[in-house]
């Protein structure tokens, strides 16, 4: 008889039955995963993608990811000028500059809030642009 | 602090913008504010009705886990994450980049000197990008033109610096700007994209020589190049009308950048199909003005402030940030020099002087140190290819007939344009002519097919012929059919030749002569690319050596068929049996081959001999190849020749013995090498003084003597080498602990880099 060299598939299943043992560790985190996510980091970006993997210094690995920031107090006031952001209230409502930067890590020390989206929240509904409004005064 | 609400996609008062394909609108007139850290913004920006916040139960739950252990979608593999980019990671994260371009303001006035400075750094981006960089890190480093580009101009009114509305360029200072970096920037945009349009029409390696990629960033594509050289013309006016607001030495200096442009512009627009060999002034005007703008170089002052790779977060959003390229203004002048000599250079391909001369023009252009430019040698292709395509100037049956004739001198029956005219299917006319139509359009392929080739870079030019040259064994099976049915309609009569009788053969010959003509090229790349190691060179010159050999055997019996006592009328002066003008040529090109196939050889036999002993006198450094052995080397080296018909690979072991000759005398050998060398250098010289039009060589003298000396001074580097060694041996000393080798490639022939023996100072 001759037994069959270890098989590289087996070295799959290996991982696979570790990865299942994880499943059951943490049901918190779990229901996060593939879950669309917005991430705020410590320099005020805001990135909205698809979690695909964390750890315990939560560093998070997201897909499909685009990358917002606020504008610049010039960009803000252009925005007013040109009649793009809307004045109300006092506050300006202006589009967020977005870039689709496709898959990242963003190491859990530079994240400052972490939000889920929630209901139906089909990939890409929040996707492409968002409003913020902002003092117009300052 | 503003409370945010947010609205996602579809807000009907702001459709929302398209940020992925960069049109960034942004037209902030000032300057500086830190983002970041900026107050003024709602950090509590809300949710877009959606989102609920979960930082606390996130990272309560992270903290249960334990180290190494990750949360992840089961079909999320880590060997994904490698490639994913790490935010705040400065090599990474574009997005951390100081993002200049948001600040710039293109119409911040600039001294004159600083307008220059400017010009002559967008001019080295734009040399650093013919030479294969590409655009993110060139170009479009340039905040200027991120600056006239990223509002998606369509007209030539759109694309300016974008003065706000309403104020008026009253000011010296701006209306120096825009009339003159601004049309600058234009003109040199229009002429990125005819480059682009050039390089994509003809075969040329992306990546490889030239990156062709835009970023989705249109270059004034429906602007026309007329209006553009207006605008030019109108710069040129308004710098007139300036009279002595600059000192004469900055008026020149923007003077002949814009000239500089201008005169480019006209070149890369104008169309490859209308040109002929008089059209040489367009590149002559140009080459002139790229003197000028060398001369006033001095007066310009660089902005460093105005390139900055921050653009690349809107180019190229998902790659981590690249460097810019720095190509020195004295690189980019001579660069664009050569540019413009070679650009007027190929127009001589225009005047046909017959097949021989036109392939030895694209081999002899594609030897030049430096190599052509991509943009030359797409253009190369462009003009040639113009030629054969086009119906009524030079056909590839034409091309190919005269290849035919002045190689092989068939028989005149077979490429008699009469055969044409026969309509009688049982005329044997009509027969050859089906005959002769079929090789011209299998032959045609594969011999256009070589033209593109040559004018590829050299390593993928090697790389093509190691393929190509199966194509060519396998015509040449085909032909050698053809010419067997060929000779039933032609009724010719064997000839008597040293192997027994035999038939000329005349289209396999002439496949056949080709296809070791591309052997040889593979072997001869070889070492020019150095691609084989010193302690292989025995091995691979005898290859070499092996090719050559069997066509100079070839080409002699070609030369036996040519010489055949011409049919016809001719012959009523027996003295001069041979004065059909026609055989007179096939004659002399045989001849010719013959000379320089046997310099070929008898040079690399001469490397043969010499390396041979160096590689017994352990002179060579061989490295240690723990994974390998001679025999699998020996494989891999031969892997293009395995499936080759004729001439067969021999197996290793018959090889070795080949090529070591353990019965010879190592002083023996070195005799024998320095009288090759002494017989191959006298072809050489022979071969050197040839007028161009036996050489083949009318449109490429120059190229040409100047290959045939370095061979001279290969050959003269062999004499000297074993000189050396002689000494050294008689004396004892031919021994690593004497003698050190160094391969010399800069002053001899590529392929043949002879080495220098240096005796060792003790």
């Amino acid at each position: 008889m001759s037994r069959s060299p270890p098989s590289i598939l087996n070295f799959f299943n290996l991982r696979r039955r570790k990865t299942m043992a994880t499943d059951t560790v943490s049901p918190v985190l779990q229901e996060f995963i593939s879950k669309t996510m917005r991430i705020t980091t410590t320099d005020t970006r805001v990135f909205v993608g698809e979690l695909k993997c964390t750890d315990k210094d939560k560093n998070l690995i997201l897909a499909q990811t685009h990358e917002y920031r606020y504008p610049t107090g010039n960009e803000l006031r252009a925005g007013v000028e040109s009649g793009e952001g809307v004045v109300e209230e006092g506050k300006v409502k202006l589009t967020l500059k977005s870039r689709y930067i496709g898959l990242i890590v963003v190491p859990g020390e530079f994240i400052v809030k972490i939000e889920v989206e929630e209901g139906e929240g089909t990939m890409g509904s929040a996707r492409g642009s968002m409003m913020v409004s902002v003092d117009e005064g300052s | 602090m503003g409370e945010a609400e947010t609205n996602g996609v579809g807000h009907p008062a702001y459709p929302a913008e398209d940020f992925e394909r960069f049109t960034i609108k942004e037209k902030g007139p000032n300057s500086i504010p830190a983002p970041a850290a900026n107050p003024i913004i709602s950090a509590s920006q809300a949710a877009m009705g959606s989102f609920r916040d979960v930082t606390a139960e996130f990272f309560e739950a992270s903290e249960k886990l334990e180290i190494g252990q990750l949360i992840k979608d089961p079909y999320f593999t880590l060997l994904q994450a490698v490639g994913a980019l790490e935010i705040m990671d400065p090599k990474m994260d574009s997005g951390m980049l100081q993002a200049e371009y948001e600040s710039f303001n293109a119409l911040q006035p600039r001294l004159p000197e600083e307008v220059v400075g400017i010009m002559d750094q967008l001019l080295c981006h734009e040399m650093a990008w013919h030479t294969g960089s590409a655009l993110s890190q060139t170009l479009f480093t340039s905040l200027y033109i991120d600056r006239l580009l990223s509002s998606g101009p369509c007209t030539l009114a759109e694309a300016t610096f974008q003065r706000p509305h309403g104020k008026k360029a009253d000011t010296p200072e701006v209306q120096l700007l825009e009339n003159v970096l601004q049309s600058f920037c234009v003109g040199l945009i229009k002429c990125c994209s005819h480059v682009n349009h050039q390089i994509l029409t003809e075969q040329i390696y992306e990546e490889e020589d030239f990156v062709t990629q835009v970023y989705g960033v249109n270059l004034l594509e429906g602007v026309k190049s007329e209006d553009i050289v207006t605008l030019l013309d109108s710069s040129l006016s308004w710098l007139e009308g300036t009279g002595d607001l600059y000192s004469e030495e900055i008026h020149n200096a923007l003077k002949y950048r814009l000239l500089l442009r201008k005169s480019l512009l006209l070149v890369f627009s104008s169309e490859t199909k209308e040109w002929s060999s008089e059209t040489t002034e367009i590149w002559d005007t140009s080459l002139e003005h790229v003197k000028k703008v060398e001369e006033t170089y001095k007066v310009g002052r660089p902005v460093p402030a105005a390139f900055s790779i921050s653009v690349q977060r809107k180019l190229a959003s998902q790659v981590p940030p690249r460097a810019m390229v720095d190509y020195p203004f004295k690189d980019a002048i001579s660069n664009l020099k050569k540019f413009c000599v070679e650009g007027k250079d190929i127009l001589k391909i225009l005047t046909f002087e017959g097949s021989t001369n036109l392939v030895n023009y694209f081999l002899n252009f594609m030897t030049r140190q430096p190599a052509p430019s991509p943009y030359i040698r797409s253009l190369l292709q462009s003009v040639f290819f113009g030629q054969v395509e086009n119906t009524g100037k030079l056909s590839i049956k034409q091309l190919l007939h005269d290849d035919l004739k002045e190689l092989c001198y068939p028989m005149d029956i077979l490429l008699d344009p009469q055969n044409e005219l026969v309509e009688a299917p049982q005329d044997p006319r009509f027969e050859i002519t089906k005959h002769m139509n079929w090789f011209v359009e299998r032959a045609g392929k594969s011999f256009m097919e070589l033209f593109r080739n040559i004018c590829q870079n050299r390593s993928r030019l090697r790389r093509t012929l190691c393929h190509s040259i199966l194509d060519w064994d396998s015509l040449q099976v085909e032909a050698e059919e053809v010419d067997s049915e060929l000779r039933q309609f032609t009724k010719e009569e064997a000839e008597m030749t040293p192997n027994g009788s035999s038939f000329a053969f005349p289209l396999s010959s002439w496949v056949y002569h080709y296809k070791l003509r591309q052997m040889e090229w593979v072997m001869l790349l070889g070492f020019e690319l150095e691609v084989f190691q010193t302690h292989e060179f025995p091995g691979m010159y005898w290859y070499l050596q092996h090719y050559t050999r069997t066509r100079i055997g070839h080409i002699e019996r070609m030369l036996q068929f040519a010489n055949r006592p011409t049919s016809g009328p001719l012959p009523k002066r027996r003295k001069e049996p041979r004065s059909n003008p026609e055989q007179v040529k096939t004659l002399s090109l045989l001849n010719f081959y013959l000379l320089e196939a046997t310099g070929v050889q008898e040079l690399a036999g001469a490397m043969i001999s010499l390396f041979t002993v160096l590689a017994r006198l352990n002179l060579l450094k061989k490295p240690p190849q723990p994974f390998s052995t001679d025999a699998l080397r020996y494989e891999v080296r031969m892997k293009p020749f395995f499936t080759i018909g004729c001439p067969e690979v021999v197996p290793f072991e018959d090889f070795q013995s080949l090529v070591d000759n353990p019965e010879i005398e190592t002083s023996e050998f070195l005799e024998m090498a320095s009288e090759s060398a002494t017989d191959a250098r006298r072809n050489f010289d022979q071969l050197c003084k040839l007028d161009a039009r036996t050489a083949r060589v009318v449109l490429c003298e120059e190229r040409y003597r100047t290959s045939m000396r370095e061979m001279m001074r290969s050959c003269i580097g062999v004499v000297v080498a074993t000189a050396v060694l002689s000494k050294a041996l008689q004396e004892g000393e031919a021994t690593p602990e004497f003698l050190d080798i160094q391969v010399d490639r800069e002053r001899y022939h590529p392929s043949f880099p002879s080495p220098k023996i240096v005796v060792k100072k003790r």
